[in-house]
């Protein structure tokens, strides 16, 4: 099921890209990963918008004096909470919705890369089953596509790396490998997080996404470091589609970058 | 509480981390068993480790290295080259060590992929395929002597007839390479290597990539595609003689056409097994044999039949009348090319039942060789 609706469509449709921008692999996820970032985007404005919602309501007066007044009734706290959500228009449940239908394809789209680079004789005998030229034969009024099983072994050298291979930089002089892509997925990932941060009143929550901000960006680079090439280009090229997206919706809080600034608190209204 | 949370973000990291790690089979086997057989002893290597086992008995002779090293995984089969055994692994190094006591002799790292297929030799110079797209020829002492540049990853096995080798690439094309060539052909690159540059007697184009062992039997090569056509070429001129992809209905092959005086057997991944008439590549049985699981590694010819074993972890036999009988069934699936040993065959089942171990022909084990941790 999960092979057949998510994992073998997606693989057909980066054969395709890759098929149609001229067997450029990297190219080919990163154009991939903007598809589906673009055909996931109303879900995720929707998740944008309903988080921003919740947590603009965690400053909201009313809503403090709620939780103030009810704190020792847990029973009369949730109605009242019910009943706020209600007056407000508020659903609580409205950013979960649209995590949970994007979360297989985002897992989809990483796992089909994987799949799709075949790099080890059995990802080879996984993939190829998984191929089929349904893709080619809906567009094949467009001249020069191939079979798509004839694309394989997909071209793994794409700009300056081995996509199935972990990226490193070689300079002469040093006599080790820089990993220049792990250091931009790390990069773009701490700029990420910063950016789109929104804390809370809240001072726990607060130092939790904190320490998220500073673990995450360093897993991602180490992900990066010791993974694929091709993967690395995933993360990125979601980084940045992230960023671009908060931004657009008017998320991204530039001034959370500037070092020795605490984070701004998102107030309701802003 | 600063501690719970604190607690929390690492468990939430952790898992993430475990979830990612997990979708890249970080850690898994990402292929199988590869062995070859030199008279009384078997060389297989797995994972990290290759082993010398006696075929008499099953015993361990050596093992190579002495310590794990887990970066330092080796899938191809071993080939014995004189006094040497040859291993190409996963960390884009190829090592030589003496076929007596498995003592490393040398070590070459000029390529920059894995080695995949495993390696042949003539007349002193071992001919190593690696998925960089390049054939590296290097000498008994582990010394590179020139390489040839194919289009794409090359994981099968070449093979040396005369003075000419045959290789057949992942980039779909069949190279002949007259290895009787000039020193003047070589082109020296800027590392200080030399690259065979258009010495090649031929190369024909089969239009999808080729995994399978190509064969060759009196002036015929024998390739498969993983499109699943086979094809007899002639080589000598690399002209197509025939191809056969039963309508269409052929799947992809991995292992080396299975070849007798006059008949040839061929297993697919949708388990199917074909005979064909040697010269004409006309279908023998009006139906395929159906094993029931991918049939991926190469069989083996015996007295009795030519014996396959299944992704299902079937090991049986098919006679030239299409009668069939299981052998045995293993827990794991197996992937890796069945082997004849006397009148006995060699399977790598990588479960409880062995890393390597030798049945008779009525299915009945005669030893299996467990590596100790």
């Amino acid at each position: 099921m999960w092979e057949s609706l998510i994992i073998e469509p997606f693989i057909n449709a980066l054969l395709f890209i890759y098929d149609l921008i001229g067997e450029n692999f990297g190219l080919a996820i990163i154009l991939f990963t903007v598809i589906i970032k673009l055909i996931t985007w109303p879900l995720m404005s929707k998740q944008i918008k309903s988080s921003k919602a919740l947590q603009e309501m965690q400053s909201d007066p009313d809503w403090i004096a709620i939780q103030t007044k009810y704190k020792n009734d847990k029973d009369k706290l949730a109605q009242e909470q019910m009943k706020f959500y209600q007056e407000n228009g508020i659903s609580p449940f409205a950013s979960c919705l649209p995590t949970l239908i994007q979360f297989p394809v985002i897992i989809g789209l990483y796992q089909s890369i994987i799949q799709t680079m075949g790099n080890a004789p059995l990802q080879m005998l996984n993939l190829i089953p998984k191929i089929s030229p349904w893709l080619t034969n809906v567009f094949s009024f467009i001249p020069g596509l191939k079979e798509p099983l004839s694309l394989l072994p997909l071209n793994s050298q794409s700009l300056w790396m081995n996509i199935g291979q972990p990226e490193r930089v070689f300079i002469p002089g040093i006599s080790f490998g820089i990993p220049l892509l792990a250091i931009i997925v790390a990069a773009t990932s701490f700029i990420q997080t910063k950016l789109i941060a929104s804390p809370t009143g809240d001072a726990q929550a607060n130092q939790m996404s904190g320490m998220m901000n500073i673990y995450m960006p360093l897993l991602m680079g180490w992900f990066a470091y010791s993974l694929a090439s091709g993967l690395a280009l995933y993360f990125l090229a979601s980084n940045l589609f992230s960023i671009i997206q908060y931004a657009i919706l008017g998320r991204v809080n530039i001034k959370n970058l500037l070092p020795g600034k605490k984070m701004e608190v998102t107030k309701k209204g802003e | 509480m600063q501690y719970k949370k604190k607690v929390l973000t690492i468990v939430i990291v952790s898992l993430l981390a475990l979830m990612i790690s997990g979708c890249t089979n970080a850690g898994a086997a990402s292929s199988w068993p590869g062995y070859s057989v030199q008279g009384d002893t078997g060389y297989v290597s797995y994972g990290a480790q290759t082993y010398a086992v006696n075929l008499t008995n099953g015993s361990l002779v050596w093992n190579y290295p002495a310590e794990q090293n887990r970066s330092r995984q080796a899938y191809s089969a071993p080939q014995v080259v004189d006094d040497l055994v040859v291993i190409g692994d996963y960390a884009n190094i190829l090592v030589a060590v003496n076929e007596e006591n498995g003592v490393e002799k040398w070590q070459f790292s000029g390529a920059e992929d894995r080695y995949v297929g495993s390696v042949a030799a003539s007349q002193g110079i071992i001919y190593a395929p690696n998925a960089d797209g390049y054939i590296y020829a290097l000498n008994s002492e582990g010394d590179l002597q020139w390489k040839f540049q194919t289009e794409g990853p090359n994981w099968s096995q070449p093979v040396v007839d005369g003075q000419q080798l045959y290789y057949a690439s992942m980039d779909h094309l069949v190279y002949a390479i007259d290895l009787a060539f000039e020193s003047a052909d070589l082109e020296l690159d800027k590392d200080g290597s030399r690259t065979l540059r258009s010495d090649f007697v031929w190369k024909t184009d089969l239009g999808m990539a080729i995994i399978a062992d190509p064969v060759i039997v009196d002036g015929v090569l024998f390739a498969a595609t993983i499109e699943g056509k086979v094809f007899a070429l002639d080589a000598v001129s690399g002209e197509i003689i025939w191809s056969f992809d039963n309508g269409g209905n052929l799947g992809a092959v991995w292992g080396a056409p299975v070849i007798d005086d006059t008949v040839i057997f061929i297993a697919d991944t949708n388990g199917d097994v074909y005979t064909l008439e040697k010269e004409t590549g006309k279908q023998i049985w009006p139906s395929p044999f159906n094993a029931g699981g991918k049939i991926v590694g190469s069989g083996v010819l015996t007295s009795e039949g030519v014996v396959f074993a299944t992704e299902e972890g079937k090991l049986f036999l098919v006679n030239e009348e299409k009668e069939a009988k299981t052998l045995s069934s293993f827990e794991n699936a197996i992937y890796s090319s069945v082997e004849a040993y006397e009148e006995n065959v060699l399977i790598a089942p990588t479960s409880e039942d062995g890393l390597l171990a030798l049945y008779d022909l009525e299915g009945f084990v005669v030893w299996s060789f467990v590596p100790t941790e």
